[in-house]
């Protein structure tokens, strides 16, 4: 493996975004996913190896160690932030075409609900995972859904929600979605949600974490 | 009734760094990561603050133990167990709400959307945090106000937790004047500023306040399970 696609992993796993940044402390000075893609691309290493090899298995790295509880929100904010940072180097490729997103997932905060830092963090890490990302933000309706999925129909679909009064809209968004687009994969999450609600109101996957998220969508596009 | 409704200075508000700590559960590492955002915050965040906070006093309380309702202005409201131990020996019940206002939240989201993640989502704890922190101040002085005549006041118990259905926040703020403190409450019981509180506090004279208890609540949202767990 390359040495920089190398310490690119690691710069993503441990949120270090650039040389000016301080965090995480052991990386003080060092340079960061900012410079280290550019490096990457100057050194004529594929935009698609940086991005599998890269960034890809630093956010699963940071994701896994979120969901073991072995580190908080703070953490996966910088990671995503590095890893955004980086993304901003390979977008031209992206939309060349010369690297190719794993697919599609659109993802929103349900009607009624205007909570979005969990729905945030599974955006970021979705995205982290090699996956184009249409965040639709909050207070989300059946309609933005099904437009946005008529935009882009071989999407997976993310719905949030954080209360109990809206987790209840949520079985209204999944029947319109699945009377018009029965085929399209819909998870959703959120603090009240578990699987029975998921399997209740027709919906195929409920992840309690990002990373959950990532994986089901992973063997979706092995299927 | 009683109504009361105060404005609460800014200044008042006092959060300590120990206190975001403990709700984003950062470890020392990540503590001096975080600090430059938490100084930023100390130093403008206050200035958002728009705090408003208050009670109505409802004289009219009865409860059924069968059904573990509360009735208050002969409205039923359907608390879990846990609630209803607290708050049955009331005689008289608080409906409370107090808000902040929507400028952190604002700030919050426009850090975020400008991909400062972190550093909005600072914004948003240290809003969570400033509105319990005004409350426990509003909760303060109903405490003296009924210690006058003899009365203790209960924990404060708010839709969403502990088991109380969050869709009974339309009877709780049918209780309250129109726009009390500016909240106002959208189909899905969502209050409008979203950093504002609500609830019920029990007043008597066999009432007394407790130390939180997480176990008896399932909400894994809580900023007092994190403060406890983390703090």
């Amino acid at each position: 493996m390359n040495e920089i696609v190398e310490k690119l992993t690691i710069c993503i796993e441990f949120g270090k975004i650039n040389q000016k940044s301080p965090f995480p402390p052991s990386m003080r000075g060092e340079v960061g996913a900012d410079e280290l893609t550019k490096q990457a691309l100057e050194a004529g290493i594929n935009p698609a190896e940086i991005l599998e090899h890269g960034l890809i298995p630093g956010m699963n790295a940071v994701g896994l160690k979120f969901s073991q509880g072995k580190v908080f929100v703070p953490e996966m904010l910088m990671a995503a932030k590095a890893m955004s940072t980086a993304l901003v180097h390979l977008k031209p490729y992206f939309q060349s075409g010369e690297v190719k997103r794993k697919g599609t997932f659109i993802i929103g905060t349900v009607f009624g609900d205007l909570h979005d830092i969990g729905k945030n963090l599974v955006a970021m890490t979705v995205e982290g995972a090699g996956w184009e990302v249409i965040d639709l933000g909050v207070d989300v309706k059946s309609e933005t859904f099904l437009d946005t999925l008529g935009k882009y129909p071989n999407s997976a679909v993310g719905i949030s929600a954080l209360l109990t009064t809206t987790m209840a809209n949520m079985e209204s968004v999944v029947k319109n979605l699945k009377e018009k687009h029965p085929l399209t994969k819909i998870l959703v999450g959120g603090a009240p949600l578990n699987a029975a609600f998921c399997n209740k109101i027709g919906a195929d996957f409920y992840s309690r974490d990002p990373q959950g998220a990532v994986a089901y969508l992973n063997n979706l596009q092995n299927c | 009734m009683h109504l009361q409704q105060f404005n609460i200075p800014n200044q008042s508000v006092e959060i300590s760094r120990a206190e975001i700590y403990a709700v984003l559960g950062v470890s020392a590492e990540v503590q001096a990561m975080v600090d430059e955002y938490i100084d930023e915050v100390f130093m403008n965040g206050c200035e958002l603050l728009q705090i408003t906070g208050g009670y109505l006093i409802a004289e009219d309380v009865e409860t059924d133990i069968t059904l573990k309702q509360i009735l208050v202005n002969r409205i039923p409201f359907s608390i879990k167990n846990n609630i209803f131990q607290q708050l049955k020996a009331s005689e008289k019940i608080a409906v409370f709400a107090c808000t902040i206002g929507d400028a952190v939240f604002e700030k919050s989201r426009t850090l975020m959307k400008n991909n400062e993640m972190l550093h909005g989502y600072i914004y948003d704890i240290f809003g969570s945090l400033a509105v319990e922190n005004a409350m426990e101040q509003v909760q303060n002085n109903l405490k003296l106000e009924m210690a006058v005549i003899g009365s203790g006041i209960s924990n404060r118990y708010s839709p969403g937790y502990c088991g109380w259905n969050v869709a009974e926040q339309k009877k709780l703020f049918s209780l309250l004047p129109p726009g009390f403190c500016g909240i106002s409450l959208s189909d899905s019981c969502l209050m409008q500023p979203i950093k504002s509180i609500s609830g019920f506090i029990g007043i008597g004279p066999e009432i007394h306040q407790e130390a939180y208890t997480c176990e008896v609540c399932d909400s894994s949202q809580c900023l007092y399970r994190n403060l406890k767990h983390n703090g």
